[in-house]
């Protein structure tokens, strides 16, 4: 037992002692950022490579899985040709996953030449670990011309900003992110606000007066106001309305177009017009076959 | 010594495995704080100061992955946890499932807790605070319930134990 109480008189010290320089580590880097960006980038350097094969093998199984389920019917069918089917197999599932690829890089291009736009595009190859913090890591960084702020985005809509850039890999912190917040409109009524992230999956779109009338299914899309997304980018549709009696403003939730755990590739803008060729939203949803994915 | 290392090692692993695929497969809200399942498994079996130095190293990990700007709000928070775990490990009857699904589902509750009053000292994220807490209950579920399979493993393959030995003899062997 004194071994016991002796030891747990330890722990219980050293732990307090470790608390207090983590509180003390976290005052020092909430003041100073800087050192918590070289750790960051320092793990960076490590963790990239093996971001990018984890979710390349993780894409492999996807396909593979995929192009079994799809031809299982076929292979009950026709038993004589089972072994070629499976050898089929394999190289079917590749090509679809180029075919998807393909579409993806063709619309996120159609961007960059209607809108006058220069960018660079990237695949998504790690996502936040915590739930506190919405952000995606793509394997483009400094030696692919990224740099901090750069708006990202993907065919349905707006994805996010460029918050931390690596040699070769950078941080996106996504429209979802509590800390984000894009100046859009309403583009029914033309009506300004700010899409900040709820830190969940929704957003909400703040600073508009309870006298706007809106509804339920309006596109918002970005304003172009802010300096860093070009305008007329899809953000996402209203999905609930609060207005409250007493409240100068409404309480509008905004259900962004992005699917943001299912990202592959985006597109950062890296530079050009600032505004769309058209007021209009330029992206049309992606025509993918959903069982073929 | 060994122990610790491959606890960091395996430490480093769920946070790239929480960073990478977890995400595409389950929702948010459902993915468990497997860092959290490493310092309480810890604090169980191995309760000594290189433990708390073990979690402490986790924790900064974690920050060092995931946190924006921040540096040890999740090492205080694994520390903490720790600290509690240890103090109760050797009344707990670790060959119970319900014992370790209440002490994870607890660490794990608690572990956010602290992050979140720590993060609340730092930056202002009042609405995130209570979004993150509403899911917390679920979160620390799932948690809880991957524990018990993953501390099986974790007591055969780290802890190279046989058979079913006393948990209070194996809490305080260093």
């Amino acid at each position: 037992m004194p071994v016991a109480s002796n030891n747990t008189v330890r722990v219980a010290g050293a732990s307090f002692f470790l608390f207090c320089f983590a509180l003390f580590l976290s005052s020092y880097s909430a003041k100073k950022p800087a050192i918590a960006q070289v750790g960051k980038k320092l793990v960076a350097e490590v963790t990239t490579p093996i971001q990018e094969l984890t979710i390349s093998v993780q894409q492999g199984i996807t396909g593979t899985w995929d192009g079994y389920v799809a031809l299982t019917g076929v292979k009950v069918e026709n038993d004589q040709l089972k072994g070629r089917l499976s050898a089929l197999e394999g190289e079917n599932s590749r090509l679809l996953e180029f075919e998807h690829e393909n579409h993806r890089l063709k619309q996120l291009l159609g961007i960059l030449e209607n809108a006058d736009l220069k960018g660079v595009t990237a695949s998504v190859i790690g996502h936040n670990p915590s739930n506190w913090v919405q952000s995606i890591t793509i394997d483009r960084g400094q030696e692919h011309g990224i740099t901090h702020g750069m708006p990202v985005i993907e065919s349905q809509g707006v994805v996010g900003q460029v918050i931390t850039v690596h040699r070769r890999s950078s941080e996106v912190l996504l429209v979802t992110d509590h800390a984000s917040g894009v100046d859009a409109i309403v583009q029914r009524t033309r009506t300004r606000g700010v899409v900040e992230g709820s830190g969940g999956r929704l957003c909400s779109l703040r600073y508009v007066v309870k006298e706007e009338e809106l509804k339920i299914g309006d596109r918002i899309i970005t304003s172009g106001l802010d300096g860093v997304f070009p305008k007329g980018l899809l953000i996402g549709i209203i999905s609930r309305l609060d207005t409250n009696r007493g409240a100068m403003f409404q309480n509008i939730e905004v259900n962004p177009e992005v699917e943001f755990s299912r990202l592959e590739d985006v597109l950062v803008i890296t530079g050009g017009n600032t505004e769309l060729a058209k007021d209009e939203p330029q992206i049309e949803k992606p025509k993918l076959k959903q069982g073929s994915k | 010594m060994r122990i610790f290392g491959i606890i960091t090692l395996l430490g480093f692993i769920s946070i790239l495995l929480q960073g990478t695929i977890l995400p595409i497969v389950l929702p948010h809200y459902l993915t468990p704080q497997l860092v959290v399942i490493l310092v309480t498994f810890m604090a169980c079996y191995r309760g000594s100061t290189a433990g708390a130095f073990t979690a402490f190293i986790l924790g900064l990990q974690f920050d060092l992955f995931c946190g924006r700007n921040l540096l040890g709000p999740y090492a205080a928070s694994s520390v903490v946890v720790f600290g509690l775990v240890t103090s109760f490990s050797q009344r707990l009857f670790l060959e119970s499932f319900v014992t370790i699904f209440v002490t994870v589902f607890l660490s794990a509750t608690v572990n956010q807790i602290v992050y979140a009053i720590i993060i609340s000292q730092f930056s202002r994220v009042e609405a995130l605070v209570f979004e993150m807490l509403k899911f917390l209950p679920l979160e620390a579920l799932v948690t809880g319930l991957i524990a018990w399979p993953l501390f099986r493993v974790m007591r055969r393959r780290v802890l190279r134990e046989k058979g079913r030995s006393s948990s209070s003899q194996l809490g305080w062997s260093g």
